[in-house]
């Protein structure tokens, strides 16, 4: 019985949603709705009980846990964040927010520098020869050095295209210098054709998407109609 | 017609106004250059051309019928509390300077003794006995010489025969003319005539009958302004009218009684300065005779001016006591003295000398020296000039104060449109793609067909994550990170379920995390789903859901360092080390890491945070096709972060087919969930490129049609 009411639910949510293609109606807004609220309370939840009671609560009751820094530290943290509900308290939350936000900026930096940035560089830095050797011997690897070569253009061009050393010159635009401007055009290619890749792949998840709904839409009725 | 600006309040006037119609200031100046006497003054014939502020002035005067003034009080007469402080004064020094004289005044003398005859009874002032000094000069002793000027016009006559008589005291003879005439007519231009023929009334004009009859001899204006010093002075009932009342007085009988020995030095010298410029005689051929003046200080002396002239006029004015008179005088600081203006609009402008220098040369002031300040004229009914900006202003600066201005004073004029609402698109196009959308979709439901085969190529990514898959210890657990949102979940769950299965068929325990809040409940989705197929996977044995982990990025740092102080807060306990939570001590106790991510972002997380603190950890990720361009190159990199890859439902099915590969045959087998929804996906696909390619087209055709028209027109 659940399990209709399930499907029935979500088939009415599905046609809600759906309904947007028609324009804005009371369904598509009964279904939105419907989604932020069980989102936020979702959300709500989860965050009682996957980080403040057992984290902070939890641990209040026991006295022998107070004297414990990481305790009370984010007690203390987590009252000054408080503050911010009320204008005139508001300031005492710039020290949370502080911490954490210098805590990120440096989690991220240090992360994107050994995880990115370091290795994509590196990655740019190939060999355009054929001639390959490894353990076996030297082989020739005309396809790996032809993508090794469209990675190192591309890299260069579409560098090239972001360059804002445009200066600007009486009564005209700025442009870009000479030189630069031939290879900020390929670079303009190159990235033409990432977006390409990237619009392809949203339809393509859109489309998965679409066809979960219809395929759930099409099992119901089929359960429903004889 | 030329207007004429009026000095006071600098509004132009008509050029035939001789008053203000602003201000009501006079705009002809009386004294030279003023109308001819004759004309201005009323004669005994009539006083038609009277001005206005001389009708005031008489009408103040109330004149009685027999032609002589009432002096006692009257209802229009101030009191002598009303009358004003020069007055009083003048009272004061005509008690101090003559004695009280024996006889009543007459009604018909005024309060300067102008209705007495000319017979000093007291010490006589000391203009008044200087006049006396001066021998009188007879008009009548000088011959006039016509035969040879016969051309020139009257008024030059009377001029030369006037200068003639002023030279006679102390000079030789000059030519003689004859005695001016007291007609009035053909007298000189006014700008001569005045101040010349004031001279006239000095102590060389003629006597008596003269006076009597000429009224264009003495301008009132100079009547009124000579009473303040005379010396002969009657004492002054307390209930006088008020002087300008007095000093209007036209009356023939005071004029007669007006004694030309009455007129102070100061004056004389005045006229005669005033005439200096006018060098008539020499015109003549005849020696100007040369006049006594008295030096300018004798003429400001105390006494001689009348107080109330030379109170605005004073070269030494009194001190002033000021209050806080010792108190040390307050110094500007240098940044106040500088942002003091340079020049005020009403500083005094001009040498410091030519205050004293200046003559009046029109007004009642006309011919004295040093009264008024200098250019003072200049500066009465002027704007303000200009101040010279000290400030140093940015064209910036000057742009933003014009367009102030101009946005203050441009009225607003265009009102603003109600925004109207546009009325909605049909959404017929959305509708039908849409609907040709769906037709594709369900087309292979419905029919039962299989229109498009499976995957014949294996992408390398699949390969190595299924290798990596079947390579996984069974002591260890496989840590899943499910980061993707709800909406993603048919697309991410289909990869998922593939690789799970996988896993379970190797028989991996699993442990679950996110980063997400909603990610916990896709991970027991997810797990839920792949045990109907692998019963022995539970909750605790073989799988631990270890939930939500906040904070995000620190929070992947925080579990890459102590996955179970990020999880649950707090250090391990002793003796959780065995089973599978004995992998929470470290991170690199997982087997490998799969991550099934719908944003390129969260990936990057995981790669940033705990894949650099764990490199021997394998990662591998199920990605969404929409974050496949920005997550491939961690996988393509000469040092990859990513050892394995499933993309999309199309490498979903290819992990399908690979989980169910019949090596006999080389054919996928069990179907899946990707499986169910590949067909389906086929058509959208098709439908979708065959509406971008026809949506494409009619664009294009669209504007070339578009151009077509506009190429016509021009």
């Amino acid at each position: 019985m659940s399990d209709v009411a399930a499907a029935a639910l979500g088939f009415f949510l599905t046609v809600a949603i759906l309904s947007y293609v028609l324009g804005d109606n009371v369904l598509f807004r009964i279904a939105a709705h419907l989604l932020i609220g069980v989102t936020a309370g979702y959300l709500a939840a989860v965050a009682w009980q996957s980080v403040l009671w057992p984290q902070l609560f939890g641990r209040m009751l026991n006295l022998m846990a107070w004297l414990d820094p990481a305790l009370w530290i984010p007690l203390i943290l987590v009252l000054l964040m408080i503050g911010r509900s009320t204008p005139r308290l508001s300031v005492l939350s710039s020290v949370p927010m502080a911490f954490l936000v210098g805590l990120a900026a440096a989690v991220a930096v240090g992360g994107a520098l050994t995880g990115t940035l370091i290795p994509q560089v590196a990655a740019t830095a190939v060999s355009l020869s054929p001639v390959r050797q490894s353990s076996g011997g030297v082989f020739f690897d005309l396809e790996g050095a032809l993508s090794n070569l469209i990675i190192l253009v591309g890299t260069v061009t579409t560098l090239a295209y972001f360059h804002f050393g445009a200066r600007p010159r009486a009564g005209e635009a700025p442009a870009r210098p000479l030189w630069v401007a031939p290879f900020a055009r390929v670079g303009e290619i190159f990235l033409a054709v990432a977006f390409g890749a990237l619009y392809a792949g949203a339809l393509t998840a859109s489309l998965t998407a679409l066809i979960d709904r219809v395929v759930f839409v099409q099992q119901i009725l089929g359960r429903l109609l004889p | 017609m030329a207007d004429v600006r009026c000095p006071m309040c600098g509004k132009p006037n008509a050029e035939e106004a001789e008053t203000c119609l602003y201000c009501q200031a006079r705009l002809k100046p009386v004294g030279p250059g003023a109308e001819p006497l004759g004309a201005a003054e009323p004669s005994a014939a009539g006083g038609d051309t009277v001005p206005d502020w001389l009708s005031r002035l008489r009408d103040q005067g109330s004149p009685t019928p027999g032609g002589t003034r009432e002096l006692s009080g009257e209802a229009e007469a101030p009191s002598d509390q009303e009358a004003s402080d020069w007055l009083s004064r003048i009272r004061t020094r005509a008690d101090d300077e003559s004695p009280a004289p024996s006889g009543s005044t007459s009604p018909a003398e005024d309060v300067f003794g102008r209705g007495k005859p000319a017979e000093p009874s007291g010490p006589v002032p000391a203009f008044a006995s200087s006049a006396e000094e001066k021998p009188p000069a007879s008009a009548a002793t000088t011959p006039a010489e016509p035969a040879s000027e016969e051309d020139e016009p009257e008024w030059l006559k009377r001029l030369r025969a006037r200068r003639a008589v002023e030279g006679t005291p102390g000079a030789a003879p000059g030519p003689s003319f004859p005695a001016p005439q007291a007609t009035g007519e053909g007298l000189p231009p006014d700008w001569m005539h005045a101040p010349h023929e004031d001279l006239a009334t000095g102590p060389t004009a003629a006597p008596g009958p003269q006076l009597a009859g000429g009224e264009g001899i003495v301008p009132s204006w100079l009547s009124d302004v000579q009473p303040p010093a005379p010396a002969p002075i009657e004492p002054v009932p307390p209930s006088a009218p008020a002087a300008p009342a007095a000093f209007a007085s036209e009356d023939d009988e005071l004029r007669g009684a007006y004694s030309e020995k009455e007129i102070p030095d100061w004056l004389v010298s005045a006229r005669e300065e005033a005439a200096a410029p006018v060098d008539v005689a020499g015109l003549a051929g005849v020696p100007a005779a040369p006049i006594e003046t008295p030096p300018l200080e004798e003429l400001l002396a105390p006494g001689v001016l009348p107080e109330w002239l030379t109170a605005g006029s004073s070269p030494t004015p009194p001190p002033i006591e000021v209050p806080g008179e010792g108190l040390e005088q307050a110094v500007l600081p240098p940044w106040l003295r500088a942002m003091r203006p340079v020049e005020g609009p009403l500083a005094p402008k001009g040498e410091p000398g030519e205050a004293e220098e200046r003559v009046e040369s029109a007004g009642p002031l006309a011919g004295l020296r040093g009264v008024l300040p200098p250019k003072f004229e200049a500066e009465v009914g002027r704007h303000p000039p200009v101040l010279p900006s000290l400030l140093d202003i940015q064209p910036a600066h000057a742009a933003h104060a014009e367009l102030l201005q101009r946005i203050v004073s441009t009225p607003e004029s265009r009102a603003v449109p109600r925004a109207r609402r546009r009325p909605q698109a049909r959404p017929w196009g959305g509708l039908a793609v849409l609907v040709i959308l769906v037709a594709a979709m369900m087309v292979p439901g419905a029919t039962g067909t299989s229109v498009f085969a499976r995957p014949s190529v294996i992408a390398v990514e699949t390969l190595q994550t299924a290798n990596l898959i079947n390579s996984l210890p069974r002591d260890r657990p496989l840590l899943l990170a499910v980061d993707y949102d709800a909406a993603a979940s048919a697309e991410l769950e289909a990869a998922a379920l593939a690789v799970l299965d996988h896993v379970m068929t190797v028989g991996a325990p699993i442990a679950s995390v996110s980063t997400r809040p909603v990610g916990a409940a896709l991970a027991e989705r997810l797990m839920t789903r792949t045990r109907a197929a692998h019963p022995q996977y539970q909750s605790g044995i073989n799988y631990l859901p270890l939930g939500y982990l906040p904070a995000g990025p620190i929070g992947l740092r925080a579990f890459a360092a102590n996955p179970w102080q990020a999880i649950f807060g707090q250090s391990a306990p002793e003796g959780w080390d065995a089973g599978m939570v004995a992998a929470l001590h470290a991170s690199s106790n997982f087997s490998a890491i799969l991550v099934v991510v719908s944003d390129p972002a969260a990936l990057q997380s995981w790669i940033e945070q705990v894949h650099t603190a764990v490199p021997s950890v394998p990662l591998v990720a199920i990605v969404s096709a929409a974050a496949e361009p920005l997550t491939r190159p961690y996988y393509e990199s000469a040092f990859p972060s990513v050892q394995g890859m499933v993309v999309g439902l199309a490498g979903a099915e290819a992990y399908e087919c690979l989980n169910a590969l019949d090596p006999a045959s080389g054919r996928c087998g069990r179907l899946g969930v990707a499986d169910s929804m590949w067909d389906s996906f086929g058509m959208a696909v098709l439908a979708a490129v065959l509406i971008l390619l026809v949506g494409g087209l009619a664009s294009v055709i669209r504007r070339g049609v578009i151009s077509m028209r506009r190429t016509s027109h021009e």
